[in-house]
């Protein structure tokens, strides 16, 4: 009885490998229902005004042409809002990556009176969403002269507790007999922490360097409070503008979109992996 | 001599000058800086909060009066509330369940799951703005691709944004989308740290496919998956991107006006700075205690 029953569901058994090849598909239009925006935007930017509009709507452009581009750059200052977008980035992720290495390396290697307060202080402040210093953070840049300025959209975000608390966690494992020879050797700290446990580092580093990064590139609701000129406006910003002002210019918004998608896609092409594992290794939000 | 020079470095270790400077140079400046940018202004809201009028100007103490006018007299409030809850309701447990069953799947298939993985993972790359710009394009009634695609499988058609019962899942569809592949990615993880041998063992012992998931695959991922809802629940809460870029006016008939929206509407367009301020820590509240009350459940429930 028994004997009979597994070769029913045995592994050879022909309904197994059609329910195989029924879930593997399900698998397969599951990615491609993932990526078939991305192609359908990609495509869209070369497509002419008509042809966006247009009932059947085409995938690929029948008659590609960049003047959607052109168009774009009529009624944004787009090329500035894309220089804006990487600024901004860049310089946050750089100061996170410093501050919250520096600081993950003293409280994962270092003993001092009320570390463990402070740290537990630190962990806390994850918990409080950003809506609640929104306010009074834009009162603070007000004050201090700096909106609609690179400093009052990028300062504020320097120091990330999430940052800190990865670090911590990473340099908290590493064997601490570098450090020690290093010191014996007469070494600074400061020159320690550069010429050792920076180098140590280096896989942490990346990781949160790609995660800072993705969080900053599309952020809107900290520009859209700080930044008010067009010129200052980065490139999440401007498409939003976009979509309030030119309500059904689906064609202008396309080709914005695709500034804003393809230079995170086409990295994520060449890292996969690392990005990946990135992720996985922190749990960070996007 | 190196022995005894050893020794006495070690005996020194806490109180060396050098490493004090560092350490207090390194917590002051960078934790100086995010008490600046973060602590300060946390505590100026909560002052902000208990007061009215313009800061900086006319400034006037007025105690709870701000948390009372939300809850009693702010019909709005009330709107934003459910309509946030709706969202989260109707955005986490899809996402969930959708990701575990694909992230089943892709533990199985190992060949192609190079290929596949990233593919899911995508949409996470994409900064909310250019989904909300994209989808907008698909919802359009009349040239929109998905009325397009039902029309021709002779289905009926929608009005998507436009109308107040389709707006929310709408959008909800839309950032199910861009979710699913982080929880994959999460979860897949999960279950590949599930020891081989555990499954092999239990096999032996006569253990069936539902007995296997049941008592080894949930338990173990469990502490994922609450981590995975408690994070998830939390970013739906704020949810603002799709909702300003798609439907700027809060959506028809307020339906996809959300708790952040109208604390971004009171604080920065009509200027109600401070009744903003105690939005924001009726929000925070809320995120705390939703987060405990999760965490209890999922405590009390996976005990193994």
């Amino acid at each position: 009885m028994q004997t009979k029953k597994n070769e029913f569901i045995g592994r050879d058994h022909w309904i197994n490998q059609i329910v195989k090849v029924f879930l593997y598909l399900l698998l397969v239009i599951g990615a491609v229902t993932s990526v078939f925006p991305f192609l359908w935007v990609i495509f869209s930017a070369f497509k002419t005004s008509k042809e966006i509009f247009q009932v059947p709507p085409t995938f690929f452009p029948h008659q590609p042409t960049l003047r959607n581009f052109y168009q774009l750059l009529e009624f944004l200052p787009y090329g500035r809002q894309m220089l804006n977008s990487f600024i901004f980035t860049t310089s946050i992720m750089v100061g996170v990556l410093f501050t919250s290495s520096l600081a993950g390396y003293i409280f994962g290697k270092f003993d001092f009176p009320g570390k463990n307060i402070l740290f537990l202080l630190i962990l806390v402040t994850l918990m409080i969403p950003f809506s609640v210093i929104a306010v009074p953070l834009y009162l603070l840049i007000s004050f201090i002269g700096w909106i609609d300025t690179y400093q009052g959209l990028i300062v504020p975000s320097l120091v990330s507790a999430f940052g800190i608390f990865f670090m911590r966690q990473y340099i908290h494992g590493i064997p601490g007999d570098y450090m020690e020879a290093a010191r014996i050797d007469g070494f600074s700290e400061f020159s320690i922490y550069v010429k050792i446990i920076l180098p140590l580092i280096k896989p942490a580093l990346a990781a949160l360097a790609i995660l800072t990064f993705l969080f900053h590139w599309g952020r809107l609701l900290w520009p859209l409070l700080v930044i008010d000129s067009e010129v200052m406006k980065t490139l999440s910003l401007g498409i939003a503008g976009l979509t309030q002002a030119r309500a059904a210019r689906y064609d202008l918004q396309m080709v914005a979109s695709c500034g804003l998608i393809l230079p995170v896609l086409m990295f994520f092409l060449v890292t996969q992996r690392q990005f990946i594992k990135s992720v996985q290794l922190s749990g960070l939000k996007g | 001599m190196p022995g005894a020079l050893m020794k006495l470095l070690r005996k020194n270790q806490k109180l060396s000058t050098k490493k004090l400077n560092f350490v207090y140079t390194g917590i002051i400046s960078v934790l100086g800086f995010y008490a600046l940018f973060f602590l300060f202004p946390l505590l100026y809201a909560g002052f902000l909060s208990v007061t009215s009028g313009i800061p900086g100007e006319s400034l006037s103490f007025i105690g709870l009066e701000n948390y009372r006018y939300a809850f009693y007299e702010d019909s709005l409030f009330w709107v934003a509330l459910k309509n946030t809850l709706y969202f989260t309701a109707l955005t986490l447990f899809p996402t969930t369940v959708l990701a575990l069953l694909i992230a089943a799947g892709l533990n199985r298939a190992m060949k192609s799951r190079s290929i596949l993985l990233p593919c899911y993972f995508a949409p996470q790359l994409t900064a909310l703005v250019a989904v909300a710009v994209i989808f907008r394009y698909f919802y359009d009634p009349t040239v929109g691709l998905f009325n397009f695609i039902l029309s021709k499988l002779r289905l009926p058609q929608f009005y998507y944004l436009e109308d107040a019962r389709e707006a929310m899942p709408s959008i909800v569809l839309m950032c199910i989308w861009r979710e699913v592949g982080w929880a994959v990615v999460i979860f897949l993880a999960g279950l590949q740290s599930i020891p081989e041998q555990y499954y092999e063992a239990a096999q032996l012992d006569g253990a069936n496919r539902w007995q296997l998931l049941r008592r080894i695959t949930l338990p173990l991922l469990s502490p994922i998956i609450l981590f995975y809802v408690i994070l998830e629940m939390v970013w739906c809460f704020q949810i603002f991107d799709p909702m300003y870029v798609v439907t700027p006016q809060g959506g028809p008939l307020h339906s996809t006006y959300t708790i952040v929206f109208h604390i971004y509407r009171n604080g920065f367009f009509y200027w109600r700075m401070p009744y903003a301020c105690a939005l924001t820590y009726v929000l925070f509240l809320i995120c705390l205690t939703a987060t405990i009350i999760v965490l209890r459940i999922g405590r009390t429930s996976w005990e193994y």
